[in-house]
């Protein structure tokens, strides 16, 4: 274990006593320094406490990325309560879907609230920041057993809440500190936005240890965050490989862009020996950090330490994804030898389960035997392989893709679209149709954008006569990846 | 080619998202330029910036995406008006 795990709150209260003059967020238009962060972070426990018990505050975040939606989650659980964010820029019946599930007490915003989540939310308390009281609250109340609620993509359509405890929100921030030497000096990016457990590791990670944060809110800037490092000269950024890509093919992975960076963490999909060769070429003395995890073991339970002089050696066909962190444990099961198998997770970062899920939850968070002793597990669906020392991704074992880092359940795209059959092929998600009955591919695609995010928009709806089956009559996911010549898909079948 | 009018740039843009729009069943002639091409899954992040550079090197014109209103960025009408400025200055 981390040699101190400290609950998150206590240390950001810490460094607002200790630093109230440094700045704790650094937006476009106005600089926060910790002593108003923390006066804001009791103020909206305050406002969060005087409506609920303690220990019964479910506390719904429909803020933009920033300053405020951090000092709520933070008064969230100064209030004994426990959050779930939401992508304030999700389609409409996605932030329904996950509004109506999580059944909030309260709902902290900044604006009056969008008819479509006012609805959903029925008699939840409504903090609005515009019109927040001046009374803060003096002292935390006795935390809630959770800390938040994320919400990923569901196989059923239904977005699916993955529950993380408070002591493995404090195990993570804890390895976080030690692990990557954080500084007050130092200066942060906050790209991922809040309602992806990505985000988790820049906010707990730069708050909780003095350090600022840089949330990347302008729309060029999420595009091209090259030049956002370079402007505020940030020593950490933290982001998905496909990132890097973007920014190579906009000619921002330079040295004019990367040289102020101390670090780089990596997590959410493969990282590619290409994507070093780019960043150490810009900057030789960074260290980058490649991490493995799924939400359920909170953002990241690996670790694998690259330098210019040692990455070549960690590279297969992907990047290895490293040793468990101190307090976790990794192994492999279901292989035919001990070097192969399914990933399996243990340690104090596991998450409760899933959202009011408790088959789904029982299905993937199991007990097996380990080393003589029973233990709670999570089945990743991640198959990985050791290959001269180092581990490395292999494949998905069910339907679960990434698309630029995000997290997609194949099934959710059907679930839009009903009757429907997807597949991953060339990165891409495409969406097979039995004919289109009375809606015209303009009415589908309308559809789809009024109920998915961005990144799970099918690059092409392809309409069949008839869908290919198996012997059990389900559709048949394999056969219609090979309509598209491709090798490989992401489905089953 | 010379490239100086709204018409023009638009021709570009919608030619090169032509295929893009295609495949999703949409009609490229009846694009609404204010349409948010990220946000309608027309084209990712990466789609953007092959869009802008395909832009830039048929028209000979310059953008700085700095200049253009966040909230138009990435629709028709934000890019070519986007460019149109950039010809001006």
């Amino acid at each position: 274990m981390p040699p101190s795990v400290q609950d998150p709150l206590a240390r950001l209260l810490r460094w607002c006593s200790v630093q109230p003059d440094h700045p704790a967020v650094v937006e476009d238009a106005r600089t926060v320094p910790y002593g108003e962060f923390g006066q804001k972070v009791r103020r909206i426990a305050a406002a969060i406490a005087d409506s609920t018990a303690s220990g019964d505050s479910r506390v719904l975040i429909h803020l933009a990325q920033g300053s405020d939606a951090y000092a709520a989650m933070f008064g969230a659980l100064m209030a004994g309560g426990y959050y779930a964010p939401v992508d304030v820029t999700a389609p409409p019946e996605r932030q329904t879907r996950i509004v109506a599930g999580f059944e909030p007490t309260v709902v902290v915003t900044a604006t009056s609230l969008p008819p479509h989540v006012a609805a959903a939310a029925g008699q939840a308390k409504v903090v609005d920041l515009s019109k927040l009281p001046a009374t803060e609250l003096a002292e935390p109340r006795a935390p809630a057993h959770l800390a938040y609620v994320i919400f990923t993509s569901g196989s059923t359509g239904e977005p699916k809440g993955v529950m993380i405890p408070r002591r493995g929100l404090a195990h993570y921030t804890a390895w976080a500190g030690e692990a990557m030497a954080i500084v007050p000096g130092d200066r942060w990016s906050q790209h991922p936005n809040i309602a992806f457990d990505l985000s988790v590791l820049d906010i707990y990670g730069a708050l909780c240890w003095g350090a600022t944060l840089y949330p990347i809110t302008n729309r060029k800037d999420r595009l091209m965050p090259g030049d956002f490092v370079r402007r505020h000269r940030l020593t950490i950024w933290d982001s998905v490989p496909s990132v890097i890509d973007l920014m190579r093919r906009a000619g921002q992975a330079g040295a004019e862009q990367l040289s102020s960076l101390r670090m780089a963490t990596f997590c959410g999909e493969p990282l590619l020996a290409e994507h070093l060769d780019a960043l150490f070429a810009a900057n030789p003395g960074l260290t980058v950090h490649n991490t493995y995890g799924p939400t359920e073991a909170t953002v990241s339970c690996t670790l694998v330490r690259l330098s210019a002089a040692n990455y070549r050696s960690a590279c297969g066909s992907s990047v290895a994804l490293g040793s468990a962190i101190p307090g976790m444990r990794l192994d492999l099961v279901g292989g035919e030898s001990g070097e192969e198998g399914e990933i399996v997770l243990s340690g104090p970062q596991l998450a409760d389960g899933y959202w009011r899920q408790p088959e789904r939850t029982s299905s993937t968070f199991v007990e097996i035997d380990l080393g003589g002793r029973p233990t709670r597990v999570y089945r990743t669906g991640d198959w990985a392989r050791y290959s001269e020392g180092h581990l490395y991704f292999v494949s998905r074992t069910d339907r679960q893709v990434k698309i630029h880092g995000h997290r997609l359940e194949l099934g959710e795209v059907e679930a839009a679209l009903r009757a429907a059959g997807a597949v991953l092929a060339r990165g891409e998600v495409h969406a097979f149709v039995e004919g289109v009955g009375g809606e015209t591919l303009p009415d589908l695609h309308a559809k789809l954008v009024r109920r998915l995010p961005s990144y799970a928009i099918p690059a092409q709806i392809h309409v069949v006569e008839r869908f290919p089956r198996n012997a059990n009559d389900k559709v048949d996911a394999a056969a219609l990846a090979k309509t598209l010549d491709v090798a490989s898909i992401g489905a089953n079948g | 080619m010379t490239v100086t009018t709204y018409e023009q740039l638009r021709e570009i843009a919608l030619d090169e998202l032509r295929g893009a729009l295609e495949r999703r069943g949409l009609n490229p002639a009846q694009l609404d330029d204010g349409m948010d091409l990220l946000a309608a899954g027309v084209i990712d992040s990466f789609g953007f910036i092959d869009l802008v550079a395909a832009m830039e090197t048929r028209s000979g014109l310059g953008i700085d995406l700095a200049a253009v209103p966040p909230e138009t960025l990435t629709t028709v009408r934000g890019l070519v008006q986007g460019f149109l400025q950039g010809a001006s200055a």
